[in-house]
């Protein structure tokens, strides 16, 4: 016991200091980034994701790397990665629509249609400021309020009180209701399959799972599709405009990987 | 002649002699008091200060004085000098002998305590009087007032508590204040654009003595710092005086911060470890930590049409050439210099591609000053150019992007195109017009991280976490209020139920008990009790239909109220002639007949069970 209470120092301080290899680790991809050197910044930072950071300053910095390197698309999705996770960062937000107008001028120059995205919804352009734990947090006070009120309301006999209780009932049913759709739009509750970006300069939506199987379309960087499932190398996606196929699933990128806000 | 014996002469004292006598010891006693007080010490004390009005921060002489003829100081107590800072005390106690012509020596005590004070404190300050001991007796001086007014020239040493409007921004005081140590973040500006510099810094407010060190530097997570503290030549120190403390100031951090992107940005959160000294240098034992609380900075993006990558500040772009005329193989040196005031970063400038010249990759040279506390940067960049081709070229002008925060202006600097000269082997420079590269102006090459951008360099290297919403606990606590509700309606519901369940068990109770009350009176033969019981229950039943007592009642109000609820005229009827003749009966002499008492009995135990019904919401 008193062995072990010696060691609780030692403990303790074990589990302060275990960031410290990933610390060296980002540093690492920071200098070679400010070097210039992004294609090994790009491996120091892989290195940070598979173990497990998802950090918005990490995304942010690796998005420049990948723009760096010219990959708009990866950009991209780092930026939109980012996003989620601060979506209240402008720097981030800017960066975000100047890799998108970047992208949107290169496909002009080659005379190639906007980029496909899906539409901004409602409730989704609404809460598109808040991350996603504020709005699970504000759902479930909501949730508590609008139950808490109507419980009150059966018990009380008070007329002022109960007319307090309606309103604040009311109010509350409206905002979890704004919130749990702000959270589907955010975790894709209400949308078959998850939203992912072309990564790849030109990419060939196919009929079916094969190299051989005939083309239907191209799309490109920076293009945004559904992912609806996976079929040996192929993705099978839905377009903004509703069409279906197979993709390669290196050439997409699918923004927010599972289980993960 | 006989000799007649005569005994040695005694003198007898005489009555004039004894009177002698008598005086001289009443002399001796009357004089006693006055030789008690010719040894009694004389001793004065004396207390003064030399000036007594000064200002805060000036010195005062005060001298304590005790002189005692005739008696020895066993102390002196001095009066308390807390509002004084006491920069020097010196204690002298000479000893002097006095000789009298008809006395004996005498010694003369002095002690003499001489301070000098330093006024910390604005006030009349009442130095309470001084007391000496001097053979065991108690002597006191009288109090000297000293008034120390503010400090009228605004002495640069010595401050108040409250900075005035256009001081830098501090860290709040209520966040950091300790009458002992305390550290302090301050910053010129909270408010900049991307790149303009912030200056920080951290002061440490003391009364102690110590050797303080920096546990935890100052943060400056998205700053880009140049320390502005010359170690070789510390700043000087300070007093200042918060909330009625006097402290002693010292810089221990002063920074240039630029700030690397947009946002609110923390700066200044550092943590000071202090090992508490005695005047000697001995350390006490004693370890305080103090925390700097941080200052956010509002960093505002450049505005737009500025480009990310553009100079902040004020500056200045000259390219020069060392040769203009050459030959093939020759070299020459374009030097291409930008300085300023502010950040020169990491400004690369490039050369295109020009044919009959090969360009070398550049050198770079960075240096920095601090001129009145600003960053001055200067980055020169040197191309070696080397002639390969005979002819005349053109190097075009280099454009670097500026902008100016003082005037919130964007502008572009641009220096002017060179001229080369390149000979042949014979010496003759062909007559061509220049050959000149594409385009006109050179600009720092923009990458496209460049133009989504600047690095950031920093992290908290957050941990990959599910969304809670994803999680099953958010739907349990999202699904818990309601279904607590539909508990807490359910429970109710189910109380109120067993309440009416219990209640109406209760009654067929107290029906029965009342029948059979009834009956043990029938079988006794007591006609009077029985149609007492048998009341009893009509009432009790009417009770629990009604919900009120129903014996103070009349029949005709009873009649209403049971019309009122519902029950049917023939029943009413019936009850109200069955209570009458309950009533009648108990004093009737042909009521006593055992016939006539069953026929009771099942007349109203009907009437009870149609009531009973009534009650529990069927029919009567």
């Amino acid at each position: 016991m008193i062995r072990l209470l010696a060691l609780l120092p030692l403990l303790v301080s074990s589990v302060a200091f275990a960031d410290d290899p990933l610390r060296a680790v980002h540093t690492r991809a920071t200098e070679l980034a400010a070097r210039g050197e992004c294609a090994e910044a790009l491996v120091a930072y892989d290195e940070l994701a598979r173990a497990g950071v998802e950090d918005p300053d990490v995304a942010y910095d690796r998005a420049l790397c990948h723009a760096q390197l010219g990959e708009l698309g990866r950009a991209i999705v780092w930026l939109e990665r980012a996003m989620r996770l601060a979506p209240r960062d402008p720097e981030i937000r800017e960066a975000l629509a100047r890799a998108e107008a970047k992208v949107r001028d290169a496909r002009e120059s080659e005379h190639h249609g906007e980029p496909l995205a899906p539409e901004a919804t409602l409730f989704g352009t609404l809460t598109s400021g808040m991350p996603a734990s504020t709005l699970t947090i504000l759902a479930l006070v909501f949730d508590v309020l609008a139950f808490a009120a109507l419980g009150f309301l059966f018990v009380t006999r008070n007329e002022r009180v109960r007319i307090g209780l309606g309103l604040v009932g009311s109010f509350s049913f409206v905002f979890l209701a704004a919130m749990l759709f702000g959270l589907g739009e955010r975790l894709e509750w209400f949308e078959e399959g998850r939203l992912a970006v072309v990564v790849a300069p030109e990419v060939t939506l196919r009929a079916g799972p094969d190299e051989r199987a005939p083309g239907r379309r191209i799309v490109r960087e920076g293009d945004r599709l559904r992912v609806l499932g996976r079929r040996r190398d192929y993705a099978e996606v839905r377009l903004p405009d509703d069409q279906r196929g197979y993709v390669r699933a290196d050439q997409i990128e699918i923004l927010q990987p599972d289980g993960s806000d | 002649m006989p000799f007649a014996r005569t005994s040695p002469r005694t003198p007898r004292p005489t009555a004039r002699a004894r009177a002698r006598l008598g005086l001289s010891i009443a002399l001796i006693f009357a004089l006693l008091p006055a030789r008690a007080a010719l040894a009694a010490p004389q001793v004065e004390v004396k207390m003064s200060a030399r000036p007594e009005i000064v200002s805060v921060g000036d010195q005062v002489q005060l001298e304590i004085r005790v002189d005692a003829l005739g008696g020895r100081i066993d102390r002196v107590e001095l009066p308390d000098l807390g509002a004084f800072s006491i920069l020097s005390h010196r204690r002298s106690s000479p000893v002097r002998f006095q000789f009298g012509l008809r006395s004996a020596a005498q010694v003369e005590a002095t002690e003499i305590h001489q301070f000098t004070l330093r006024a910390e404190l604005p006030g009349e300050h009442r130095l309470a009087a001084p007391v000496a001991m001097v053979e065991g007796e108690r002597y006191e001086g009288t109090p000297v007032t000293i008034r120390v007014e503010g400090d009228p020239r605004g002495a640069p040493d010595v401050r108040s508590s409250e900075p005035p409007d256009d001081d830098p921004v501090s860290t709040p005081l209520d966040d950091v204040f300790d009458a002992r140590a305390f550290l302090r973040a301050k910053v010129d500006r909270t408010e900049v654009y991307v790149g303009e510099q912030i200056t920080l810094e951290i002061e440490y407010y003391s009364r102690l003595r110590g050797s303080p060190r920096f546990s935890k530097e100052p943060s400056t997570d998205g700053f880009w710092v140049h320390d502005l503290l010359d170690p070789n030549r510390p700043p000087p120190e300070r007093r200042e005086i918060v909330r009625g403390v006097p402290f002693q100031v010292y810089t221990v951090k002063r920074v240039a911060a630029f700030p690397l992107r947009a946002g609110k940005l923390d700066i200044g959160a550092a943590t000071l470890e202090i090992v508490a000294t005695t005047a000697f240098g001995f350390a006490q034992g004693e370890k305080l930590v103090r925390h700097a609380k941080p200052v956010t900075i509002t960093v505002k993006p450049l505005p737009n049409g500025t480009p990310s990558r553009a100079l902040v500040g004020q500056f200045d772009l000259r390219a020069n050439i060392d040769r203009r005329t050459l030959r093939v193989g020759e070299a020459a040196t374009l030097e291409v210099v930008v300085e300023g005031r502010g950040h020169v970063r990491d400004l690369e400038l490039g050369l295109p591609e020009i044919r009959g010249l090969r360009v070398l990759a550049p050198e770079t040279e960075t240096s920095t000053r601090i001129q009145n506390g600003r960053l001055h940067g200067r980055r020169v960049t040197r191309f070696l150019i080397i002639a390969e081709q005979p002819g005349t070229f053109r190097i075009p002008g280099f454009s670097v992007p500026t902008f100016d925060p003082e005037t919130e202006t964007s502008q572009r600097l641009t220096s002017n195109a060179v001229v080369i000269h390149v000979a042949g082997d014979d010496g003759a420079i062909p007559d061509e017009p220049p050959i000149a590269s594409e385009p006109d102006e050179l600009e720092p090459p923009a990458s496209d991280s460049e133009e989504l951008g600047v690095l950031r360099g920093r992290a908290e290297l957050r941990r990959r976490s599910s969304a809670l919403a994803d999680r099953g606990t958010f739907w349990a606590l999202l699904l818990a209020p309601p279904v607590v509700l539909a508990l807490a309606f359910g429970f109710g519901a189910l109380a109120r139920r067993r309440r009416k369940e219990r209640g109406r068990r209760e009654r067929e109770r107290r029906h029965q008990r009342l029948l059979d009350e009834a009956r043990a009176k029938r079988r006794e033969g007591d006609a009077k009790g029985l149609y007492a019981a048998l009341a009893s229950s009509i009432h009790a039943a009417l009770e629990e239909l009604l919900g009120e007592s129903t014996r103070g009642l009349t029949h005709a109000e009873i009649a209403q109220k049971l019309a009122a609820v519902g029950a049917p005229n023939e029943l009413v009827t019936r009850t109200i002639e069955e209570l009458e003749g309950l009533d009648f009966a108990r004093f009737a002499a042909e009521s006593t007949h055992a016939e006539e008492m069953d026929r009771a009995m099942l007349r109203i135990t009907a009437i009870l069970d149609r009531l009973d019904a009534l009650a529990k919401g069927g029919r009567a």
